[in-house]
């Protein structure tokens, strides 16, 4: 998506620099696949998770540690091939919750305070863990796919809505983001998809119906980290990465955009 | 259920006596898709990848006749939207992958009842094995709409046809003609059988073909089969003694 007038261009070569040297890092990841992307999905899911944790203190919100530290194991039910356990996961989540939800300090709010904490664990844990499963079930070339499209919608958007941006999207929710950007950004998304279907081995009508809704699955994701953050009315979710603000920041696509995939890619092919 | 196999560099196996028939019983596919939130189409086209990594280990140990039980007779009770995923898979795998096979020196060939196949598989299976017949590398034997009990009741047939017609003297009839009447008419015994998934019988699998194969369960799915698996297998068949029925000396 785009970050308009709001994003001064001086937020640009650390942005870069950040593309240029992160993205490559996790693509290796996903081309060795196993436990080097093992490794790169729990680095990126404990520094998310960490950062959502700061992200709904803002909120004031309390999540318990324990839940959203839980969240770790989705990616590693993911490479163990335990998924068929995911959901046993989640129960324990929410078993977690109630326990940790009757301490004094959060029974004002349980239900806000439990919640946050799931819902943390859950959006980061299990999403992420989905560039695992894919891995594994797909093989690299899908997911390198998955991920050209939701990116390169990402890049042209930030690109055509710095320079040509003005209508604004959602004000209220993120004022760098305009309907140009959003224009930008699906038909690009589209047209890598079309261009490059047959890695997943689809014509380039399939490719282009599943880019389309991979890329605005990451539009949605894009648009609730914003509001997640507009909530917690903080501008960045971190410092990690250089001009992106943090991995939230940078990943809020690519957590919605490959499940989706993942699933759309099982049931379509 | 592991995914990895054991390390493939880790497992050591004498060269010089390798398993010369191996025969696989794919199972799991399904669940392996189950497990993961996906179609079990998706689970049979992730087989196709570890049939595909196990014929080139299986070539390269210098295995000569690797049988794969990929669509059983009982098989058709699954649902028809799978059967026919799994049929449109079996086709489309055959237009892609016989250029290689031919090229890798590999010669294909189809067990089973081939009549309850649509007419253009039919064709193309035949196409493809005259293709690959002068090969030498390996025979990958495909049990495509086979049953061992079919197997042996249409051997019968044949058999006590040609006894009806004066060709044949009932005394005639020995393990040698019972076996020269079965689909794998040629071909050599299996000598180790192995089940993937966790399931442990033979499915009508070889019934009479198998009666001195070693039997190996590995435990994982098919699609997640790999070289490691097949070493480890192969190194437990080694340790094993081979004895036929008589005393070991």
């Amino acid at each position: 998506m785009t970050r308009a007038g709001a994003w001064p261009d001086r937020a640009l070569p650390a942005r870069v620099a950040t593309i240029v040297l992160g993205a490559p890092l996790v693509l290796a990841a996903v081309w060795a696949g196993g436990g080097a992307l093992l490794a790169v999905v729990l680095v990126l899911v404990g520094a998310a998770l960490v950062e959502y944790a700061r992200l709904a203190h803002a909120a004031g919100l309390r999540p318990a540690g324990a839940v959203l530290g839980g969240g770790v194991a989705f990616p590693l039910l993911a490479a163990w091939g335990l998924w068929a356990h995911a959901g046993t996961l989640v129960v324990a989540l929410l078993v977690a919750a109630a326990a940790t939800g009757v301490w004094p300090a959060r029974r004002a709010s349980a239900l806000a305070h439990a919640g946050a904490a799931v819902l943390g664990a859950v959006y980061v844990g299990m999403l992420f863990a989905h560039l695992v499963l894919a891995r594994a079930a797909y093989g690299p070339g899908p997911v390198l796919w998955l991920l050209a499209v939701v990116w390169a919608g990402d890049v042209a958007a930030y690109l055509v809505g710095v320079r040509w941006g003005r209508r604004r999207l959602a004000p209220a929710l993120s004022p760098g983001k305009s309907v140009e950007g959003l224009v930008a950004h699906l038909t690009v998304a589209a047209v890598v998809a079309a261009a490059t279907s047959g890695i997943v081995g689809w014509p380039a009508t399939t490719g282009t119906v599943t880019g389309l809704l991979v890329a605005s699955a990451g539009v949605v994701g894009d648009l609730w980290e914003s509001a997640m953050k507009r909530s917690a009315g903080v501008k960045d979710t971190g410092a990690w990465l250089p001009g992106h603000g943090g991995v939230l920041d940078r990943f809020d696509a690519v957590l919605v955009g490959i499940p989706v995939g993942y699933y759309l890619l099982g049931w379509l092919r | 259920m592991s995914q990895a196999g054991p390390d493939a560099a880790s497992v050591a196996i004498d060269r010089t006596r390798v398993p010369v028939h191996v025969a696989i019983i794919m199972d799991g596919n399904g669940r392996w898709a189950g497990a993961r939130g996906l179609p079990r189409a998706e689970g049979h086209r992730a087989g196709r990848e570890a049939i595909r990594r196990t014929v080139e280990a299986c070539r390269e140990l210098g295995v000569q006749v690797l049988t794969l039980y990929a669509f059983s007779t009982e098989n058709w009770q699954r649902p028809p939207e799978e059967v026919e995923a799994l049929m449109r898979l079996l086709h489309q795998a055959l237009l892609e992958e016989a250029e290689e096979l031919h090229r890798a020196g590999i010669r294909l060939r189809v067990v089973g009842d081939l009549d309850g196949l649509a007419p253009t598989l039919r064709r193309e299976i035949a196409q493809v094995e005259a293709l690959t017949r002068h090969n030498q590398a390996m025979v990958l034997n495909i049990a495509l709409n086979y049953g061992g009990r079919a197997d042996l009741v249409r051997a019968v047939r044949q058999l006590a046809a040609e006894v009806c017609a004066g060709r044949r003297r009932l005394e005639e009839i020995d393990e040698a003609a019972v076996a020269g009447a079965l689909y794998t008419a040629g071909l050599p015994d299996p000598d180790l059988l192995i089940r993937t998934g966790r399931e442990q019988r033979l499915s009508n699998f070889l019934l009479w073909q198998a009666a001195y194969a070693e039997l190996y369960f590995a435990d994982v799915f098919w699609p997640d089969f790999d070289r490691g698996h097949l070493l480890a297998a192969i190194a437990d068949y080694q340790q094993r003694q081979r004895r036929f029925g008589a005393l070991s000396d």
